[in-house]
């Protein structure tokens, strides 16, 4: 009975010791990513604002968020929301860096349903960069984007008009 | 003097390589955002709304907003209530414990990332639950959003048999 309450013990402050080491970053770059992913799915915001640097900066389709409260405050929800209801499987991934800042790019097959029905199904591409601070990775960039032909049509226009350099 | 000139190249690419380090490490990184140029961002044309190409409805029931001002201390000092302004397009005028139970997440600020469970509400004022601690270090102006999400993290998003009599606030 001792040993089942100290095994039981150990086994509660190391699940304990391991999600909380979960919500704050990864030792590896692409856990911290694939935690990113899961903490989306499981709606934890909090867990996900962990595993962000506090200088991110998300380019996502076009767009961007240039501070993590920016991301945090608009987008976040939204990238909650698509999490839940569609399942991104990794077709490829490649890491690199060194040091304290490492990349990790990854592809996914997302497919779900949208809010009217129609299918989502979709490649999306992921560069991910990650800094280590206090021996955990967090993400600092993300950039998103996907080989859907419908939304390429629809945002280059309204982007076009936009991208031109600033007059001197 | 063949030694002397491999050593005087060798010099030269060793000041070469470390001219090409210093420069790179000048090079605005994403990592500093207290140093990111916003206003050249917004000037290059960067389009600040919209998302991807996935339309999706929500989740979960949410509230965002930022703290207009902090509540009155309670007889040990503590402050657990705010007064918030909403901000952004989740929210909607707040009725009495409209947000009882829902998971307060803070997104600026020193209490970044913090959660706290909406124990009341009135029409004007939040007040949070004492188990995950008091609102110290919340200040004026700090953004955060409450979700229909409980304390086990468990969506509380609609009522049980499914379907809604009428609509939610926050959706």
């Amino acid at each position: 009975m001792a040993r089942w309450s100290s095994t039981a013990a150990i086994t509660f402050g190391m699940l304990a010791f391991a999600s909380a080491s979960w919500s704050q970053g990864a030792r590896i770059p692409a856990d911290a990513v694939d935690a990113f992913h899961a903490a989306l799915k499981k709606k934890d915001t909090a867990a996900a604002l962990s595993l962000l640097d506090r200088g991110l900066v998300v380019f996502e389709f076009g767009v961007v968020d240039p501070t993590v409260e920016a991301y945090a405050f608009r987008h976040l929800p939204f990238d909650i929301d698509v999490a839940a209801v569609s399942t991104w499987s990794i077709e490829s991934r490649r890491v690199g860096g060194e040091g304290d800042e490492r990349w990790v790019l990854t592809t996914y097959h997302v497919t779900g349903r949208q809010a009217d029905g129609s299918p989502i199904d979709q490649i999306t591409l992921e560069t991910m960069i990650l800094r280590r601070t206090s021996g955990l990775f967090r993400i600092v960039h993300m950039h998103w984007s996907t080989n859907d032909p419908k939304f390429q049509a629809l945002s280059q226009p309204s982007a076009r008009p936009q991208a031109a350099p600033p007059s001197k | 003097m063949k030694a002397k000139r491999l050593g005087l190249l060798a010099s030269a690419a060793f000041v070469l390589t470390l001219g090409c380090a210093i420069a790179s490490s000048q090079v605005l990184f994403l990592s500093d955002a207290a140093r990111f140029d916003r206003g050249g961002l917004a000037r290059s044309g960067f389009i600040q709304v919209g998302h991807d190409n996935i339309v999706v409805d929500p989740t979960v029931r949410r509230y965002t907003g930022m703290v207009a001002a902090l509540g009155s201390p309670n007889a040990q000092g503590k402050v657990y209530s705010f007064v918030p302004s909403p901000v952004g397009p989740r929210n909607f005028p707040l009725s009495t414990n409209d947000l009882r139970g829902w998971r307060l997440t803070v997104l600026s600020g020193k209490r970044f990332g913090q959660v706290f469970t909406v124990s009341t509400n009135t029409e004007s004022e939040i007040t949070v639950t004492a188990e995950k601690g008091a609102l110290d270090g919340l200040g004026e102006r700090d953004v955060f959003i409450i979700e229909s999400v409980d304390a086990d993290g468990v969506s509380m998003f609609g009522p049980a048999g499914g379907t809604s009599a009428a609509p939610s606030p926050g959706v």
